[in-house]
């Protein structure tokens, strides 16, 4: 891949993470990037734990959101001159090791967005049920933005400035991963979809997205639509 | 007059003066026109046959079916406005979260953490 002259912000919104982000900072410690982790008002010492490891560490007051803390964060970075913007979850699903592979993309102006899709590689243990849900995220995502992506709840993203700045999420909870598309289409961005692994723990399943709370999060979405 | 008639237009009377009071030193046409209401429900407490009137204009067969319709209809747009006035104060909140914690990030400091990031 070619090297990457720009500057790359790694931004990691957490919410009540504390010790799994600890593991996630020492794995993004490997990469030579700026890392912001945003908390989101945690009650537990997820700030600490960042501004103890050395990175940027900025912290909402009051608990806002997913989306929300991935906006504060995408902003931040703009405002530090950041060239390309790295999205990471800060539970450990994702690998520090294949930010080259979604960074390349980007750097050498093939896209402007590059979005980490786990169906494609062959190493992700996804669970039957989380596939289900995954999969009627994506005919619903299809269904209402037009946009054909294999893997639309997959938080391993990389934006170019110019993607970035373009897009501003107001859907501060979860539904901003639908709404990332609608903006990516809306600014007329070019996206590629990179293989990328998601590794599953049970800790990770206990907080992810259930099959329960789906429909909480696309009347988020629906109603954030009409009303914006 | 009965004693229900009694009650309520001295309820909607002062509820009236109330709002009339707040327009005066305000000047805020809200409240004016909650004045109005108040006088007009005092009206239509004591002359209850003018909704059946109105009813019937509108075709429809009684006075409280008329004033049940357009309760539901006022609760209903009261009740969207409400929402969106919410939805635009938690962005607004948000926004205002947002800048705060950009203005007091932490940054790294060189050495905090053996092994972490210089650039």
């Amino acid at each position: 891949m070619p090297a990457v002259s720009g500057r790359v912000f790694v931004v990691v919104p957490a919410y009540n993470e504390g010790q799994r982000l600890l593991r996630v900072l020492d794995d993004l410690a490997r990469t030579p990037h700026a890392v912001v982790v945003v908390d989101d008002g945690s009650r537990d010492d997820t700030f600490d734990v960042a501004r103890g490891r050395g990175v940027y560490a900025l912290r909402h007051t009051i608990n806002r959101g997913q989306g929300a803390a991935l906006q504060t964060g995408i902003s931040f970075a703009l405002r530090e001159g950041a060239d390309y913007i790295v999205t990471f979850d800060a539970d450990g699903q994702h690998l520090a090791a294949e930010l080259d592979q979604l960074l390349a993309p980007v750097v050498a102006g093939q896209c402007d967005v590059a979005l980490g899709n786990r169906f494609l590689s062959g190493t992700s243990n996804v669970p039957p049920m989380r596939k289900v849900v995954l999969h009627m995220a994506r005919l619903f995502t299809f269904l209402t933005t037009g946009i054909r992506v294999g893997d639309c709840h997959n938080g391993y993203r990389v934006l170019s400035r110019a993607a970035a700045s373009a897009i501003y999420l107001k859907q501060d909870r979860m539904a901003h991963a639908s709404e990332i598309y609608d903006q990516i289409l809306r600014a007329k961005l070019r996206f590629l979809e990179v293989p990328v692994t998601i590794r599953y723990s049970d800790e990770t399943l206990a907080k992810g997205q259930r099959l329960s709370n789906s429909l909480s999060v696309l009347f988020q979405y629906l109603f954030g639509k009409i009303t914006q | 007059m009965n004693a229900f008639q009694i009650a309520f237009t001295v309820i909607f009377a002062l509820q009236a003066l109330i709002a009339v009071r707040r327009f005066l030193g305000t000047q805020h046409l809200a409240s004016l026109m909650f004045a109005v209401a108040w006088l007009a429900a005092i009206v239509l407490v004591n002359a209850p046959e003018l909704t059946t009137d109105a009813a019937r204009l509108l075709g429809i067969g009684r006075g409280v079916d008329l004033v049940t319709y357009a309760l539901l209809s006022l609760f209903l747009w009261a009740h969207y406005q409400h929402y969106l006035r919410y939805k635009r104060l938690e962005n607004q909140l948000t926004v205002l979260v947002r800048e705060l914690a950009i203005l007091n990030a932490a940054r790294p400091q060189p050495g905090a953490a053996p092994g972490s990031h210089g650039a």
